[in-house]
């Protein structure tokens, strides 16, 4: 049991290494949400690259950034930051949203 | 409030559902129910330590935290659902006679037992972090209008309660001799669920990059999101934009808890007719 714990930790501490390094050198886009609003609401990014989204929670409410277009789900707790990672995207629209106001809050990502 | 009530009910899915198979599961043996009571509590006060230190968990591993954290308690609960169907192979024809001595069958589910409130724990975790943040949102937000949201929240609760009980009492109607063997089936998908799961994470931090692209894509037929989505995800592993790696894990999770099953199973012998 206690193995097993460690081996678990060790295989987590190996593979995120390679996460560290590389998280540095790719683009990251950022996106402020506040009140019921993203801004910018409408993202360009290049088609066929990997890229981050950098997510700004201002508010008080921690919101869940979701996207099922681009399979994203992350908590961004109140007045935090979190960093998304986004699959290269082949050209096309993609939504993003919020998903504990979904209705209202919402985004768009455009890759050409 | 029916919205909160949505968004709470939805969160519950996947945790009512766990509990209702494990309590089906682990019927025969004793003092299950307190295992899983501790459980479902464990899980609940977990979710309350997600949800305060939310923030610090995303920002660990720079920016990937939540993610790898993810991704390991999902492969926790891989490892404990395929140690259980493994121990209830090689034990299982004793617990299933319920005759036998019921001291007997404590003393030797107990690690069994303790492996699957883990899943339960594991289950409510996940869940009851996005629930806790959701509700602490509405009342800091809302304020005196939050109540009705409040009480939609509850609701979604009991709801999800109600989806346990449905599922436990559905599988009670499986003929005892039978539901050793349903309920290690349901146990294995779901393990292999989980399993797709956590690879989908460990994509989404970035760890794994091979055979990343979409196998299928239905999520017009059947979203993920919708609530049959959510059950089938859920219940067998059902995703609408699975990548090949997932599948692979998917269908690899499946073969090595059967080959391991077998492997531990004792001899196959003739089983007596019995009246039941």
């Amino acid at each position: 049991m206690l193995c097993l714990r460690g081996a678990l930790l060790c295989a987590l501490a190996l593979v995120t290494l390679p996460v560290v390094a590389r998280a540095e050198d790719q683009t990251a886009y950022q996106i402020v949400l506040k009140g019921k609003a993203f801004a910018p609401e409408h993202l360009k990014v290049p088609a066929g690259k990997t890229f981050f989204i950098k997510v700004r929670n201002d508010n008080d409410a921690p919101a869940e950034f979701e996207s099922k277009d681009f399979k994203v789900e992350k908590i961004v707790a109140g007045h935090s930051e979190i960093l998304a990672r986004v699959k290269a995207l082949k050209p096309g629209t993609y939504t993003f949203f919020d998903d504990y106001q979904a209705d209202e809050t919402r985004g768009i990502i455009t890759a050409e | 409030m029916l919205a909160a009530l949505i968004i709470v009910f939805r969160e519950v899915v996947e945790a009512g559902l766990v509990v209702g198979i494990v309590l089906a599961a682990t019927r025969s043996v004793g003092g299950s129910r307190l295992w899983i009571a501790f459980g479902i509590v464990g899980g609940v006060l977990g979710s309350c330590l997600v949800a305060i230190f939310a923030s610090a968990i995303a920002n660990a591993f720079s920016g990937v935290g939540q993610e790898l954290f993810n991704a390991a308690i999902l492969a926790v609960a891989v490892v404990m659902l395929t140690w259980h169907n493994v121990w209830m192979a090689s034990h299982g024809r004793e617990l299933a006679n319920e005759l036998k001595a019921a001291s007997e069958a404590v003393a030797r589910g107990r690690k069994s037992l303790l492996a699957l409130a883990l899943v339960v724990g594991i289950a409510v975790l996940r869940e009851g972090a996005e629930i806790v943040l959701f509700l602490y949102g509405i009342v800091i937000t809302d304020g005196g209008s939050g109540l009705a949201l409040l009480l939609g929240g509850f609701l979604g609760l009991v709801l999800g309660g109600g989806l346990s009980a449905l599922t436990y009492l559905g599988l009670l109607r499986i003929p005892a001799r039978h539901l050793f063997k349903v309920t290690s089936v349901m146990i294995a998908f779901l393990a292999a669920g989980l399993a797709a799961q956590a690879t989908f994470f460990l994509e989404q931090a970035g760890v794994v990059e091979i055979l990343g692209d979409t196998a299928w894509d239905t999520s017009a037929i059947l979203s993920e999101k919708s609530l049959l989505g959510r059950v089938l995800h859920t219940l067998v592993g059902y995703s609408d934009q699975p990548s090949f790696l997932q599948l692979l894990v998917y269908l690899g999770a499946l073969l090595v808890i059967y080959l391991l099953t077998r492997a531990f199973a004792p001899a196959p012998t003739v089983e007596p007719v019995r009246q039941s």
